[in-house]
Formats: C-alpha cells, structure tokens, sequence
C-alpha cells in the first residue's frame, strides 16, 4: 500500500538518486522502504580520518512523524566511532533522533547532523565511550527509539 | 513507485529557471506532496493541515523553526494557496501532455508516455490521492471509489478503492484481520450509509453531515470515562468496539481528519462516509503494524515453544533483572508508537524481547 510513509521515502530516494549525497555520505542499500544503509566519513581533518562506517535507518509506519530508528553498524567488522555520544553497541544519543526529531527533517539531513557531530568531536575533549556504556550495551533494547536518553551537551 | 511525482520531473534549474522551485514550493515539508488543505501557523510556515495536526499531536512545536507553545487553535486556513496548488496540477498536466508529444519517440527515463500507460498513471495517481484523503478537480478517470473493477492482472472484480492493495498483494487478497465484532460493526456503519441518508436523523447528526463547519474540540481523554468516549463516537457514527486504548486514538484520528477536511474548500471537502472508510482503513493499517493480543495463548505457547526456550536461555544468567521483567510485561499491551510506555524505560531497563511470559507480541515489523 503506498502508505505516506513511502511515498515520503520514494521521493527522498529519488533526491539522492538525482543530486546524490553530500560528500562523505554514501547511500549502500535502499531495497525497500524499511531499512536503509549508508557509510558515512568524516571530511577534512578530524579524529576519524580514513574511518568509514555504516548508518542504519529504520522507518516504521508513521515516518515521517515519528523519527527513523538510527544506529551505527556494529556487525561484520563494522564498529562505531568511539565518541561520547555513541554507544559500543551502535546506538547514537542525539536529540534529533529522540525528542528533537522534526518531521521536515529527512534522512540526508540526519546523515549531514552525524557527520558533523563527528567531525566537531577535537582531539583536547575527551573522546571517549560515554560513561554509562557497559551499562547501557549490557540492557538495551534492541531498537534504540525504545531508549529513553537523557540529552545533555551540545547534541 | 513512477507514479510519485515530485520537482525532479521538470528540467534543471539550468535548462528551465524556476519550474523545479515551483514545484517544490508548493509542496508541503512533511509528506512532500502538494499541499493538501494548506493551513499557516502563526509563525508563517505552512503545511497539509493532516500532516501538522498530525505532528502537533506528538509534540506542540513548529516541525519548521521550532517555534514553540503552538496548537490546533493557531492554524488558519490558506485558500490562496490552496488555489495555486490546484492550478499547477492543471499545469503540471499540461505539461506532460506537451512533454508527451514533443518526446514520443525518446522514452523518458521516468516515465514511459505511451498513451495506455500514461492513463494507468493517473488512475493510479489519483486513487493513491483518495486514499489520502484528498482529490484534486477530477478530470480523468471517472471511476469512484466503490465502483467494481477487473483487476488488470488477475481479472478479478475488485473494489476501486481496493484495487492498489489487491495488486500490491500480488492478487492474494486475505481477509482483514480486524476482529470479527469490530468489522461487523465497520461493515454496517459503512454499508447502511444509504439507508441513514434517507432516513431521518437526529437534529445534532443532521448539523454535523450538512454543515461540517465547526471544528471539534480536542479532548482531553484522561478526564474521560470508556462510556463518555464511546458517546463520542457514538455521535459520529463510528464504531465503540474495542478497549480504552482503541477507542481513545480512534476518537482522537477522527477528530484530526474530521478538522482537516474543514481546511479545505467547501467543494473539495469529502464526506463524512468517506472520512469513516479512511478511518477504517488507518485502523487496520495499525492493527497490522502494532502489537496484537493473541487470541488462543496455548496453541501460541506450543507453536513458538522453541523460539521461547532459546530466550528462556538467554535470559537465565541474568535472573536478578527478574523483577524489572514482570514490571515490564504489564506495559507490554501498549503499542510502539505509545509514547507513555517508552518513558518508562529508562536507559539501564530490560529489553522487551526479554519477556517470555508476556501474551504479546511483535508482529512482521520486528522479525
């Protein structure tokens, strides 16, 4: 059934498929209008020169006014960037995925929010796993839109 | 999916200045369709009136800027909008009759312009439209929504209005999975319209069907008892079967639909059995998509006996995380989308897949 959910994800799907992704951003799998894949690279000089890695977006029905489920990729080799809004296990603590989430938003503008999250990550701050990460990894849910995070920081 | 339009229909920016912009600008940011009854909030951005009363329902706030401490009493109608909006449809078509002649013997990369598929496009178009609750000026196809057609691959008489999901599921249509108390009651309310048309009605019902100009309020359910709710539905003629929780986002889907139809202009407003069929419809979208109570615990217990043992196992070597378990299960009738039952997990809490006992479960979505 062409849901609005679909309908949205098709024509954000073509954008990418005429413009393409913003430099860094790589769309690798968009078979369907459940789960997409892209890699993502931070640009320039940053603590995450030469890394690549894997973002998934999951969409329910009430895309887009509920938020994708966003996570690193943290299987077949992949990891997730060591920062201390990124959970061992993939998740990502940020606002625009969790309460901050707009419907006007869309999964190019979550890429492009990622990526400089990643590059404004400097070398003096503490790059570290955030510091409840073994105990988060060991209870999360499986979807990190059943997490409740407590934002807090610039993100 | 080539019956989406959207901007990338027209030429570049560099080839034709503006047509692309145009498009686009009148489209709504949320579902990226033309604006569907355009309302304006008091910060000036501008949306379908569905969409925003959609997301204002989630959260009181501008999708756009931000701007906070909005609500449905802020929107206002934009007819000028609206009118533009319906006047580029009437331009868009001409244009890809234009484009059509000027291009029949290149095939476009998008479309293909033989004059059989072009009108499939628009039917198409045009019922994906109803099912969204809206229609433009209908100058093609004049089939409506009840009309029995034959299915182009099967040959199958179907509904119209079903035609897109019975070919979606490959010509396998399955009965709807409401509960059989639930879709009687959908099936009378829908199918003795024509009888309550001739019928003399109530004078309140009678205000709402012919009038359809005040907005209904918004209620606050909390304060509300399960018989005041079902009165409420009870007046619109909408089913009261089902729990609390049913018929709560029931009344609450009515209300947005039933106040977004009244952004619209008089003449393209539909009617009230048309908001109940997409009343209904978003029900069942929902029942297929939530978690659904399982009817006959037992058999359910046996058929996946393997797949609980496996999490039994897993669950063992944390059995002093047994007490958030049970804690969980009582919330685990809430759907996903209820926002009330993911508050209560914290960051440290259990994971629901954890929970062997509960009746519950996940349907496709999860698996």
């Amino acid at each position: 059934m062409a849901s609005i959910s679909s309908r949205r994800l098709s024509k954000e799907l073509m954008e990418i498929k005429n413009d393409g992704c913003p430099v860094g951003i790589n769309l690798v799998n968009a078979d369907d209008f459940s789960t997409w894949l892209f890699t993502i690279e931070v640009m320039g000089d940053s603590l995450y020169q030469n890394e690549q890695f894997t973002l998934q977006f999951r969409f329910d029905q009430q895309y887009p006014i509920s938020s994708p489920a966003v996570q690193f990729v943290v299987t077949e080799g992949r990891q997730a960037p060591v920062h201390p809004h990124v959970y061992s296990n993939g998740h990502i603590c940020a606002s625009i995925l969790g309460n901050e989430w707009s419907p006007v938003l869309s999964v190019i503008a979550v890429c492009v929010t990622l990526q400089s999250m990643l590059a404004s990550c400097k070398v003096n701050q503490t790059t570290y796993r955030p510091i409840d990460n073994d105990r988060y990894v060991k209870h999360a849910p499986e979807n990190p839109k059943k997490t409740r995070f407590h934002y807090d920081g610039e993100f | 999916m080539s019956d989406v339009q959207d901007p990338s229909d027209f030429p570049p920016q560099s080839e034709a200045p503006g047509l692309r912009l145009l498009d686009s600008s009148l489209r709504c940011t949320i579902c990226s369709e033309f604006f569907d009854g355009p309302v304006v909030l008091k910060c000036g951005h501008c949306f379908c009136s569905l969409c925003i009363r959609q997301s204002l329902s989630e959260k009181q706030e501008c999708p756009a800027c931000r701007e906070s401490e909005v609500n449905e009493g802020h929107l206002r109608r934009n007819p000028v909008l609206e009118e533009a909006v319906s006047a580029w449809k009437q331009c868009r078509r001409v244009y890809d009759s234009s484009r059509q002649a000027a291009e029949f013997s290149v095939p476009s990369k998008k479309r293909k312009f033989d004059d059989k598929s072009r009108s499939a496009t628009c039917a198409d178009s045009s019922a994906v439209e109803d099912s969204r609750n809206y229609s433009g000026s209908h100058t093609n196809t004049p089939a409506q929504p009840d009309d029995i057609v034959g299915c182009p691959l099967c040959g199958k008489h179907v509904r119209y209005q079903n035609i897109n999901s019975h070919i979606d599921k490959s010509c396998k249509d399955e009965p709807e999975p409401t509960p059989p108390s639930s879709k009687s009651q959908w099936d009378n309310i829908l199918g003795s319209k024509s009888q309550v048309k001739s019928s003399t009605k109530r004078g309140k019902e009678r205000a709402l069907s012919e009038e359809m100009d005040s907005p209904l309020p918004i209620k606050s359910y909390d304060t509300l008892k399960d018989k005041t709710v079902r009165e409420l539905l009870l007046e619109h003629e909408l089913p009261t079967t089902g729990d609390r929780r049913t018929i709560i986002a029931r009344h609450q889907r009515w209300v947005i639909i039933y106040n977004a139809n009244l952004d619209k202009t008089r003449k393209i407003r539909k009617s009230l059995g048309f908001l109940r069929r997409n009343l209904r419809d978003w029900e069942t979208q929902q029942k297929n998509k939530t978690k659904h109570d399982i009817q006959n615990t037992t058999a359910y217990q046996i058929q996946q006996k393997s797949e609980f043992d496996m999490l039994v196992e897993a669950a063992r070597p944390k059995r002093d995380s047994s007490s958030i378990l049970t804690a969980s299960s009582r919330h685990g009738h809430a759907a996903p989308s209820d926002r009330s039952s993911s508050r209560l997990r914290t960051a440290s809490s259990s994971p629901v897949e954890g929970v062997v006992d509960t009746i519950v479960v996940d349907s496709e979505e999860e698996k």
